[in-house]
Order: C-alpha cells, then structure tokens, then sequence
C-alpha cells in the first residue's frame, strides 16, 4: 500500500509539473488540429484582410470539422501564423483570437501589404549595402516604417546604439531607405536614411505610391469570391466510418481472447 | 489520412503499453499471465479512447476538450478496474488492488503523454 502511495503522489508532483512547463514553452498555437499536423503545417506570420463571399468568412473548428467557431465580417484585419494545405489543395488559416481559434479559407483572405510584399514587389531595386543610420541622429527620434512608402510606423529614439541596416532601396525622390533587420523589439523595418525624422506627409504629400496598385489587386478578387460556391472543411465520412468499423473489429476480437483467457485460466 | 489516422492510433497504442506494462512492472507485477492481461485490456480501451477523442475534436465544440478526456478517461478507468476485478476475484492470480491499478497506470499514461505532448511543443 505504501508503494501505490508513493506512486500517486509522485503521479501528482508531475502534474503540478506540467502546468507551469506549458507555460514557458515556445509559443506556437493552442490547437488540436494544428498539433496533429504541426510538420504539414506551413509558418506564414502575416497579416490578412477578411475577403470571403457574401461578406463573411466563417471560422471552422479545423479543415475536417462542420464546426463553426465564428464568422468575421469582411474588411478584418487578422493574424495567420500557420497555413495547412488539406488532400483537395486547399490552404487553410490559423485564426487565433483571444477566446477563439479555428480555421479558415485562405483563398477569402488578402495579404496585408507588408515588408516581404515590399521584398518581393522591388527585389531588383533593392540593393544588399550594409550600413548604419549616422551619428548626427543619436538621441533624436526617427521613424522606423513598415516599408518605404507605407504609413505604418514606429518612434523611436536612437541613445547608444545607432540602427543598422543590410539593405538599401532609392524611392521615386530618390531618397535611401535602409532595411533593418532587428532593432530594439522592431524586426525587418525600414529607415529613411536621408530622411529619418519626417513623418508620412512630409515624405510623401501625395499619398502612399503603393496604395493604388493595392486597391486595384482587392477589386478583382473581391469579384472572383463573390461568385464561387463557398469553401467548406470537407469531411471524410468514408474514412470516418472504416475507422470506426475497423476500432469495433479490433475490440471485438481482443474482448474474445479476454474471455477465452479467462476461461482457460 | 489513412497513414496519419494509422500514427495516432498506433503511436498512442504502443506508448500507452510502455507506460502502462512498465508501471506495472514497477509496482511489482511479475506474473506473465497478469502483464499479458494488462496488454490485453490496453488493446481492448485504448483505441475506442482515442476513437472518440478525435471524433469528440472533430464534431463537439472546443470547449468540452478537456471534459471529454476527462469523461473518457474515467470511462476507460472504470472499464479496465472492472475487468481487473473480474481477473482478481480468481485466487490463483494474485492481483490485488485492481481499482487502484487501473487508476495509476491511466493516471501515469495520462500525465506521461502530457509532458510528450509538451516537449514537442517545447523543441
């Protein structure tokens, strides 16, 4: 008896144990589907724009699951951190709220504008030069943008360590923008060189150059999902019901040799 | 689908009798006839256990997930006791304490699949 004593409490300490183990652990997202799948799932970490027909687009307990979760009116801003591509192609989201989780269609879902757009939009204007922000802004505050042009940004004060950046683009005023990989929590942002401390207006009176491109990108594929049938989780009842049937096989027979065993013995 | 529902079922199936032979065989249990009873109440609940754990996930909202491990554990605690008691009444067994067996050994492939699951996440 005082075996089994032991055993319980140690059993008990374990799970005490488990408890604050899972709260330091890497951050990744709390789901069942997800944490079957983690090595399917592809890490996106971008913003999107809700785009879904009929003006919603429905949350789903996971890409095999009838479930809703909840719906998000379209024009929503949301984080996806991980993608997950089912047997029929199609990509679905992660979407994490406070309270909620689930999964959607990325196909009603546009990419929010950001550096890695900016990357990709300009990769051939944008040149690998190493450097660092001057010594004549230490102690000023300077904008750190999301992507030249964007009106998105962070203040910041340069103290000791002036930013440093890995690459370079020239802008339309031909002005220097440096990338910076990492600055005091910001990652892959973007100083104007030339222009550190001017605000939105004073570099571009005329508004943001990309916006115009964007908007015409968000009106045809706001006309290609109005009118395809809806993207649901598609449910795999053929193979639901061979489990099911193949589990019964396999507890039938192992209940008949519990019996034949006790039998014999 | 059919490879991954093959892992889930057979990867929980075969950690499941590890802990629970090993647990067993820690508390003292030496007689074949009786680790080969444990193998065999294992086969018999731990599948209908995950079965309905992944159907639970995939048709029941998310929050009775902790409510439905916690129903089919205890579904299965008191199918095994049940058995084990079946088997102990029977002199020639020697198996005492089967409430208790079937407690602990769910218990610790229970908290031991936890912390797997954890230090996945973790690496």
């Amino acid at each position: 008896m005082k075996r089994w004593l032991s055993i319980l409490i140690t059993v008990f300490c374990c799970m005490l144990f488990v408890l604050p183990v899972q709260a330091d652990i890497i951050w990744e997202p709390d789901d069942y589907f997800y944490n079957q799948h983690a090595s399917s799932c592809t890490y996106v970490n971008r913003m999107f724009t809700t785009n879904g027909p009929d003006g919603i687009v429905i949350v789903y307990k996971n890409p095999e699951s009838p479930q809703k979760v909840t719906q998000l009116k379209n024009g929503i801003k949301t984080y996806i951190s991980y993608t997950y591509s089912d047997a029929d192609g199609i990509i679905w989201g992660i979407y994490e709220d406070s309270d909620k989780i689930g999964w959607l269609p990325m196909d009603y879902m546009e990419l929010v504008y950001d550096s890695i757009s900016f990357h990709e939009d300009y990769a051939d204007e944008i040149v690998t030069e190493s450097g660092e922000l001057k010594n004549q802004y230490k102690n000023k505050e300077i904008y750190l943008w999301k992507y030249p042009g964007s009106e998105e940004f962070n203040i910041i004060k340069v103290e000791d360590f002036m930013p440093s950046y890995n690459s370079v683009y020239l802008d339309e005023e031909n002005r220097c923008w440096g990338n910076i990989n990492y600055y005091f929590g910001f990652r892959d942002v973007w100083i104007c060189i030339d222009q550190p401390t001017d605000d939105f207006n004073t570099l571009y009176p005329s508004g943001s150059p990309q916006k115009n491109t964007m908007q015409k990108d968000n009106d045809i594929k706001s006309e290609s999902t109005s009118t395809a049938k809806r993207i649901v989780p598609k449910q795999n009842t053929a193979m639901v019901i061979l489990t099911v049937i193949l589990v019964l096989a396999v507890m039938l027979t192992t209940a008949g040799l519990l019996l034949k065993f006790k039998r014999n013995e | 689908m059919a490879v991954w529902l093959l892992k889930m079922f057979g990867y929980a199936l075969i950690l499941t009798l590890i802990i629970e032979l090993g647990m067993a065989f820690f508390l003292g249990i030496r007689s074949r006839k009786v680790l080969l009873l444990i193998l065999f109440v294992n086969i018999l609940t731990n599948p209908p256990a995950v079965l309905l754990y992944w159907l639970g996930n995939l048709y029941l909202p998310d929050i009775v997930d902790f409510w439905l491990q916690l129903v089919i554990e205890l579904v299965v605690v008191i199918v095994e006791s049940l058995i084990y008691y079946c088997f102990s009444i029977k002199k020639n067994w020697n198996l005492t304490h089967p409430i208790l067996l079937s407690f602990t050994t769910n218990i610790c492939s229970w908290i031991i699949g936890l912390l797997i699951l954890v230090r996945e996440d973790f690496w």
